[in-house]
């Protein structure tokens, strides 16, 4: 039995960021490439901070699920430099998702309340309990919330 | 013998990122508010991942251990920049260091953005990502605290005046950065890089602060006694067991 690329991307999407765990590493857009030659799969990915400790876990779950897949011999996981990820790679259904968790997603000016919805809010520190995210303060609800960084959105949002 | 020039430059930023990242984890704890706590461990532990890229381009190069050489590397064979070696004192002179290295360090990997070497091109322009919002930080505070009350500005003016030389002197080009300059691997002198920092600090401070930023504390391997007790200090639980697997 061959295993193709589709199957490996369906692996992919059940791998889920043990710090946001309602996103899997495609919806954050982590996938950079994936080759597969015979029983020979070999994934390269993003990493989102230099010093995020999900990307370990992140990797031990792709190559275990990887392996489980009928017909996978060896499975390589990289993580590379170049493309760059970007907080603009987390797909649509992604900062969905995110929002429901209490996230909000990063845009041109201060994001609305995860909450509430409320547009009045304001970043209170750009560091947060992770290295990926920023506290704000929202005035419609009064509650804290948190906010991903727009890494790798040059001069624009915040 | 001497680790060929690019080798021995991966090794600086990383030493530089390495110990700087580790005197700002010192404040975890310790910072005037929860906040500052987040923020110091936040922009530590960023420092920290990356040193471990350079050190990790190092070890693809050398076969070398990265984590032997992040805390079994004596201080003679460390060629960072003094100010990130310097013990945190009081929070002025913790921001101003903050602030002016993380200066320095964005004229620094600017330059490296136009590099042909695709490991210093490609991990420049990954760092500068994170980096933009160590720069926010530090300018905030300089600024807070240098409109503050008169404790608050003399602190900060006399932190300020210490740092302004030493950050020049991260930019500072030691041997290999030469070499590598030479050779068209760093597009931009060390000297240029300065000129470029002074200008920074000119249109952010004042052409007075500027002026200040000579640089002081050169790279060629001279260090306080600070050094070797930090490394001391960071090696402790590695040297109990080198090689225990974690």
């Amino acid at each position: 039995m061959l295993v193709d690329q589709g199957d490996v991307l369906a692996a992919l999407a059940t791998v889920h960021d043990p710090e946001i765990p309602v996103l899997s590493i495609v919806d954050l857009g982590l996938v950079a490439e994936v080759t597969v030659d015979g029983g020979r799969v070999s994934v390269d990915l993003m990493p989102t901070f230099a010093a995020c400790p999900a990307l370990h876990v992140i990797r031990q779950e792709v190559e275990r699920r990887l392996r489980d897949l009928p017909g996978v011999e060896a499975v390589a996981v990289r993580f590379v430099l170049e493309p760059v990820w970007t907080v603009d790679r987390i797909s649509p259904e992604g900062r969905e998702r995110l929002r429901s968790f209490g996230i909000a997603f990063p845009g041109e000016a201060a994001p609305p309340c995860p909450y509430c919805g409320s547009t009045a809010t304001r970043r209170e520190s750009a560091f947060g309990p992770t290295l990926c995210r920023q506290v704000y303060y929202c005035d419609g609800c009064r509650q804290p919330f948190e906010a991903l960084k727009a890494v790798g959105r040059m001069g624009g949002g915040s | 013998m001497a680790p060929e020039p690019l080798v021995a430059y991966l090794l600086e930023l990383a030493d530089d990122e390495l110990l700087l990242g580790h005197r700002h984890s010192e404040w975890t704890a310790f910072a005037p508010t929860i906040e500052e706590d987040v923020a110091f461990a936040s922009i530590a532990q960023d420092e920290i991942g990356h040193a471990r890229l350079f050190l990790a381009a190092v070890a693809e190069r050398t076969g070398e251990d990265p984590d032997r050489l992040a805390f079994l590397r004596g201080a003679d064979a460390r060629r960072n920049a003094v100010l990130v070696e310097l013990p945190n004192r009081d929070w002025a002179f913790s921001i101003a260091r903050q602030a002016l290295y993380d200066l320095a360090d964005d004229v620094r990997t600017e330059a490296l953005l136009l590099s042909p070497e695709p490991v210093l091109r490609q991990t420049a322009a990954l760092i500068r990502r994170e980096e933009r919002y160590h720069l926010e930080h530090g300018r905030l505070w300089v600024d807070r605290l240098l409109a503050g009350s008169g404790e608050s500005r003399g602190r900060m003016a006399t932190a300020l005046a210490e740092v302004a030389p030493q950050a020049a002197g991260v930019l500072m080009p030691t041997d290999a950065q030469a070499a590598l300059h030479d050779a068209g691997v760093l597009p931009v002198s060390g000297a240029e890089l300065v000129r470029r920092f002074q200008g920074r600090l000119a249109a952010w401070l004042g052409a007075e602060w500027a002026a200040r930023a000579v640089p002081s504390g050169d790279r060629a391997g001279e260090h306080t006694p600070h050094l070797a007790a930090l490394l001391d200090q960071m090696s402790e639980v590695l040297r109990l067991d080198p090689e225990a697997a974690w």
